[in-house]
Formats: structure tokens, sequence, C-alpha cells
């Protein structure tokens, strides 16, 4: 992981961190991939603790239509009961003509989460070859997380990762509120700023040279502020930081309580 | 040799038959001698036909519960729930029968029994031919016949079924207990004695609602008892329409319209906010009943059988009412209407009214059901694998009650044919002997041609009457809980 200065070139095949304000992100996006699409139909391949969730997330939204596909007959028709406004299929969903059969070619999102990795892989790539939009994959191995990219998925999700941070989390210390681990080591944090820190007072850039941190953006009143001259570091203010793991005591050093 | 027949004797639960059949002779007995009192000051007399069999019934019914409680618990078998139920109802009608014969209101035993039977059923079919010329004392037995056979099927599906899990009351179970899935009140009695206020409540309403609208007190207690029931017995021959008049036609509406809405709604509204959202059956009833007025109303303007708009109106209004609740008031010559309204009218009388109240057919919510499961089956065809998971809005339904509504609706309309058979055999014309048979497993009693708005079934055969009293039972008591009694394995020594 490379912290971007502003003279850097990303090349194809590089995975490329943006911090920006939520509402912010559609446009940013455009702006880096040269376009967005609005996702209306999702197919989540595999009704288990991942995708019975998800499913129910976003049925709340209310502007997708979802196909769940779920291999076991009971499972199916319990997780139909739960969902009034999806469809759920009794389905195993791995072979192409199936995932054709479902319109899979035509759909915005298809998510496999079913609990084996390599149905996972297999389904996202038949998925991705018939031309689904965006395929996600849910791995726990690491060892095939090669794989995602080798296949062209687009993401990959792994619930042993998301574990540990939550773990990680914990243990980094009270002031840390949300955590991200990234490939290659690194992380990103969501640090609370508190009174009478070094950094208070100081613009972000100028944390930048005291710990080998890389502090990225703040959220000040609930509004997420990008790094500018003038904009100082307050108590009460959260930190987003990328970090790499040598720079655990560092963050602490410089944002925690003095 | 032995083998071939039934142990009858150890098979049967006595002390529960015995307790049945001493609660329903205690309570005619208690009709019965009300009707005494009205024989002592009312017109025509008939003290003695009344007052006899009033005390019998009650000193009968006094000393069963008597030696019932002597025997001591009554252990409940999922049998026994189907005897109990179908032996209520036959002693009642056999029980209300015989006051009938003794005033000599009808000449022959089969004849009372019909009349009683169609009074305790609700049905409403009479042989009667001049209402107008019976002592008083019977036409209030009448009436009082239909509104103990409406509270009695009333406090059966909401407070008794749901309890013992009688089985072919599943749906209503279902229906009744709502999302929570938990009975009203823990106990029977407790429930039972609710619904029973509640019902003696809308008929006190509907009394003053009667009276208020014109009828005189006599008129208005006597319609008060029959329509809460859904029954259709009238001091009239010509029914409602003799009385000619458009308040008591709209009170009668109202209150035909609550008798058909499902009393543990009523419970719940009376303890919970907002229970609206769950009532998908009393939407749908509603909605039923809404379009076919509209249906009746619209196919009479066009064909101008009763008038102008309005008279169309309110004589579609009143007579699709009259028939989804299968109550069987009568305000206009069916015959005038046009083919297509009175098909429709017969179509609307499988659907009745809502499970657990007093109305008849095979009930609204096993009407909607049957509805989304056809929806189902035709989005099947799209996507075979689909999981189609049958729910009203707040309430999911499973397999189980969706195979159960499946194999009743098809045994509902099989037992019609079969009806329909028979009555053509005993003799009756074509019109007369399907329609007869729809009008009575669907408890209306009013149907079409000759047996129409006179709802006098005077013309039908004696094989006919007896084929009717039968119809009327198995169609009172939701078809499967007397039919269950005709199956072998039922009378086999097994477990249950």
């Amino acid at each position: 992981p490379v912290p971007a200065d502003p003279g850097h070139r990303p090349k194809v095949g590089d995975h490329l961190l943006v911090a920006a304000a939520r509402d912010d992100l559609g446009p940013v996006i455009a702006q880096i991939a040269g376009f967005t699409t609005k996702i209306r139909d999702v197919v989540v391949f595999g009704a288990g603790r991942v995708g019975l969730p998800l499913a129910r997330r976003l049925e709340a939204k209310d502007r997708f239509s979802i196909t769940l596909m779920e291999r076991d007959a009971e499972r199916a028709r319990f997780v139909a009961e739960q969902l009034p406004r999806t469809t759920v299929l009794h389905e195993e969903g791995i072979a192409k003509d199936v995932l054709l059969a479902q319109g899979v070619d035509r759909v915005g999102v298809f998510a496999a989460c079913a609990g084996d990795d390599r149905a996972n892989l297999l389904a996202a790539l038949h998925a991705k070859q018939l031309g689904a939009g965006l395929c996600l994959a849910v791995v726990s191995r690491e060892e095939y997380m090669p794989l995602v990219d080798a296949l062209e998925i687009d993401a990959a999700f792994s619930p042993r990762l998301v574990t540990a941070e939550a773990i990680l989390r914990s243990v980094r210390g009270e002031n840390v509120h949300a955590m991200h681990l990234l490939w290659g080591g690194a992380e990103i944090l969501e640090v609370s700023v508190e009174g009478g820190c070094l950094a208070e007072g100081r613009t972000i850039d100028a944390t930048r040279t005291m710990a080998r941190t890389r502090p990225v953006a703040l959220v000040r009143d609930g509004r997420v502020l990008m790094p500018e001259d003038d904009l100082r570091i307050r108590g009460g203010d959260r930190m987003l930081v990328f970090n790499t793991r040598q720079g655990v005591a560092d963050v602490r050093r410089v944002f925690g309580a003095a | 040799m032995r083998r071939l027949l039934p142990r009858i004797g150890p098979r049967l639960n006595w002390a529960l038959i015995v307790a049945v059949a001493a609660g329903v002779l205690g309570t005619v007995g208690i009709g019965l001698l009300v009707c005494f009192a009205t024989a002592l000051v009312g017109r025509g007399g008939e003290a003695v036909a009344f007052g006899v069999p009033g005390l019998v019934a009650l000193g009968a019914g006094a000393a069963g519960l008597w030696w019932a409680r002597r025997l001591g618990p009554v252990p409940l078998r999922p049998r026994d729930g189907f005897v109990a139920v179908t032996l209520a109802w036959v002693i009642a009608a056999a029980a209300g029968a015989v006051p009938l014969l003794i005033a000599e209101t009808h000449g022959r035993p089969l004849d009372a029994l019909f009349e009683s039977m169609a009074g305790f059923t609700t049905n409403g079919a009479t042989l009667l031919s001049d209402v107008e010329s019976e002592p008083d004392a019977v036409v209030l037995w009448r009436s009082i016949m239909q509104w103990l056979g409406g509270v009695g099927i009333v406090v059966l599906v909401v407070a008794i079924a749901p309890a013992t899990g009688l089985a072919t009351q599943r749906v209503f179970h279902a229906e009744t207990t709502g999302i929570t899935a938990e009975r009203l009140t823990p106990r029977i009695a407790e429930t039972a004695k609710i619904i029973s206020a509640i019902y003696a409540a809308l008929t006190a309403l509907a009394l003053v609602a009667f009276w208020a609208a014109g009828m005189s007190l006599w008129d208005a207690l006597n319609h008060a008892l029959t329509t809460v029931a859904t029954g259709g017995f009238s001091t009239r021959s010509g029914s409602l329409g003799a009385f000619d008049s458009l308040p008591i036609e709209l009170v009668a509406i109202v209150f035909m319209v609550a008798g058909g809405v499902n009393f543990a709604f009523y419970w719940r509204a009376l303890h919970g906010p907002r229970i609206w959202p769950q009532a998908a059956e009393v939407r749908a009833y509603l909605v039923i009943l809404v379009g076919a007025s509209v249906f009746v109303t619209a196919s009479l303007v066009i064909a101008g059988d009763v008038g102008g708009f309005w008279e169309s109106l309110r004589a579609g209004a009143f007579s699709a009412t009259s028939i989804v609740t299968s109550t069987g008031f009568v305000t206009d010559d069916f015959d005038r209407f046009n083919d297509f309204a009175r098909v429709v009218l017969l179509l609307l009388m499988f659907v009745g009214g809502c499970a657990g109240s007093t109305a008849g057919g095979m009930k609204v919510i096993r009407v909607l059901l049957l509805a989304k499961t056809a929806v189902h089956e035709v989005q099947r065809q799209l996507r075979p694998t689909a999981v189609q998971v049958l729910r009203t809005r707040g309430r999911v339904y499973s397999e189980e009650i969706r195979r159960g509504v499946l194999g009743f609706f098809f045994i509902y309309v099989t037992v019609t044919v079969i009806g329909a058979l028979a009555l053509l055999a005993s003799g009756l014309d074509l019109v007369s002997g399907v329609s007869g048979a729809i009008a009575t497993v669907n408890i209306v009693g009013l149907a079409i041609g000759p047996l129409g708005p006179t709802e006098n079934y005077a013309i039908v055969s004696d094989g006919g009457r007896a084929v009717l009293c039968v119809l009327m039972l198995v169609g009172r008591l939701e078809v499967f809980t007397v039919l269950v009694l005709f199956t072998p394995a039922f009378w086999r020594p097994s477990v249950a």
C-alpha cells in the first residue's frame, strides 16, 4: 500500500482508496472510473449468514428488485417467509445456464454469499462472464484471494477480516471508532481526537510529519472536511487515518490524550 | 364376525356426549320456556307445546350435567370434537322440532325437523307458507332457534375450536389468533363468555335500530334475533320485502354485515388499537360486499329489471349483502332479476362471510387464500423454482394451511354437487335442484326459481327434504366435521 502523493499516477490494476463524503461518492467515482450506473436488480447467491441480512437490508431500502438463490429447500422457505418483497428461488445457482435463466446477464449486482468460497468464486465468475454488472464474492480464506483478481471479480469480502477488525478495534483503544483492514498490511482508522493532544490546533498536513500515519479527512459535527490550509484540528473531531501497522503507536501518541 | 362390528361402546367418550347433550338440551329448554311465557301472553297460545318440552329439556339438561360432573374430568381426544359438535346440532334440531310438532305447525316429524334444522343451522329455508298466521310463540321460537344457532357456531369456532385444536378449524385458528399466535384468553369459558356478550350486545343494538327504523317491538325483536345470526327467518312470509321500508333495509344491511364479521376481530378491536392492518379477511370481506353490490346493481340498471338507478341500487345492495352474509332476507322477487345477476348471486353464496362469524359459505379467508394460491400458480409457470409464500399483510400461512384450504375447496364443491344430484333424483327441477343444493350447503336458504323469493320449500319431496336436512348440517359444520364421522378410521380402535 502506497500513500498517494499529488504527483502519483495510478496504473491499471491498482486499487484506489478514495476518501469522500458519502453523498459525494457518486460524482467522485464517476470522475475516476468515468461512469456510474444506477443499480436496480440484485441477485444474492446463498441465503445464509451473510446472504439473508444482506437481502434484508437491501429490501429495506425499497429501491432494489432482489432475487435470492438458496440451495436448501427448508432454508429457502424460511427465508421467503421473512422477505415479502424478495423473490426467493430454491435453486443451485452455480451453473451458467441456471444463472442465465434467472436473468443474471442483465443484473446490476451479483453477490455470492454462500458458505463455500469456491462456490462463491465460481458463481461470481460465471456471473461476470454472463455480463452482470458488479460481481462480489464472500471469500473467507486468504489463500483464495489472488483468485479474485485473476477471475476479474470486482470485489471480495472476508468474514474473517471483519471479525479481525472488530477485535483489533477494541484492542487499539477507546478512541478508535471504526477500522478497516486492507490487503498488504495497511488499515484505515477512524479516530476521535481528544482534547489536549499533540495534534490539536495543527493542520492536517502538519500532522503528517509527526507520525508515520496519513490523516486523510476530518469529520466534524456530522460534516466531512477535506484537508485545507486553514483547517485546524480540534478536540472532538474524528480523523480518518490511513495507517500501516507500524504507525499504530503513533496514532495513539498523536491523537490520544496527553 | 365380532371384528366386523365396530365396538362402539368403549370407543365413544360417553361423558363428553352426555355433557354436550345436556348442555344443548338445557339451553334449548331455556329458549322453549321463554316461548312458553310468550305463549301465555301472546297471540295464538300453544303454551303446552312449549311448556312441556321446555321443562323436560331443562330437566334433562340439568340431570345430564349433574351426572356428567359425577363422571369426573372429561378426557378430550381429537375425534371427540367431531362427535360432540355434530351431536350438538342434531340434538338441538331434534329437540327444537318437538314443539313445532305439538303445536301442529307442521304435520309430520320430517317437516318439523326441517324447520328446526333450518333454524339452528341459521339457514332460513322454511316450509311455512303463511308465517303471519302462526302463533306468536312459534314465530319467536323460530327466531330464537336461529339466534342460538348463531351464538353456538360463533362460540364454537372462536372460543372452543382453537383451544381444543378441532382440526377443520385450523384455518380459523390461524386467523383468530393473529400474528402472535396467542389465544384470546387462556380459558375457553372466559372467551366464550366474551364472545357471547358481544353477540348479545349486537342483538340488542339491532333491536333498537329496527324499532327506531319503524318496526313494531315484536317485529324488531324477532328480526334482531335472526339478523345478527344471519339466519333469515322473518315474521312475514314476504320476508323483509313485506315492510317495503328503506330505513329497515338499511338497518338490516348494517347488522347482516356485522354478523358476518369475525367475532374474534370484534374482541380484538375492543382490547387493542390498530388491528386494522391485521384484518386482511375483514378488508377482503368488505371489498367483496361492495364489489358484489356494484356488479349486481350495474346489471340491474342495464337490464332495467327493477326500475331506475336508485331502485336498482337498493335491490342490488340488499340482495348482494343478504346472499354474501348467507342470511337470506328477500326484498325483491329474484325472478325479476336478469340471469347474469342471479348467477352472480348464486356464485356469491360460495364465498360467505368471515371465518368465526355466523355466516356460512366457504368463508372469505379461504376464498382469499385460494385466490392468492391461484395467482401463485400462474406466477410459478414463469419461475418454477421460486418459493411462493402465502401471505396477507402481517401474516404468513404455512404449506399445511394451504393444502387444507385446497382440500376443503374440493370437498365442498363435491358435496354440493352430490347434494344437487340427490335433489334432482328426488324429483326437483334443474334450477331448484342445483340452486337449492348451493343455497343449502352455504346456509343461505334463499335459492333461485321455485325455491326463490318466498323460500318456501314445500315443493320439495320427502326424500329431498331429508337430503336438505343433511346438507344443512354438513354445511353449517364446515363439511369435514360431519364427513370425518363416515371414515372407517374414525371408528377404528387407535390411539387418537
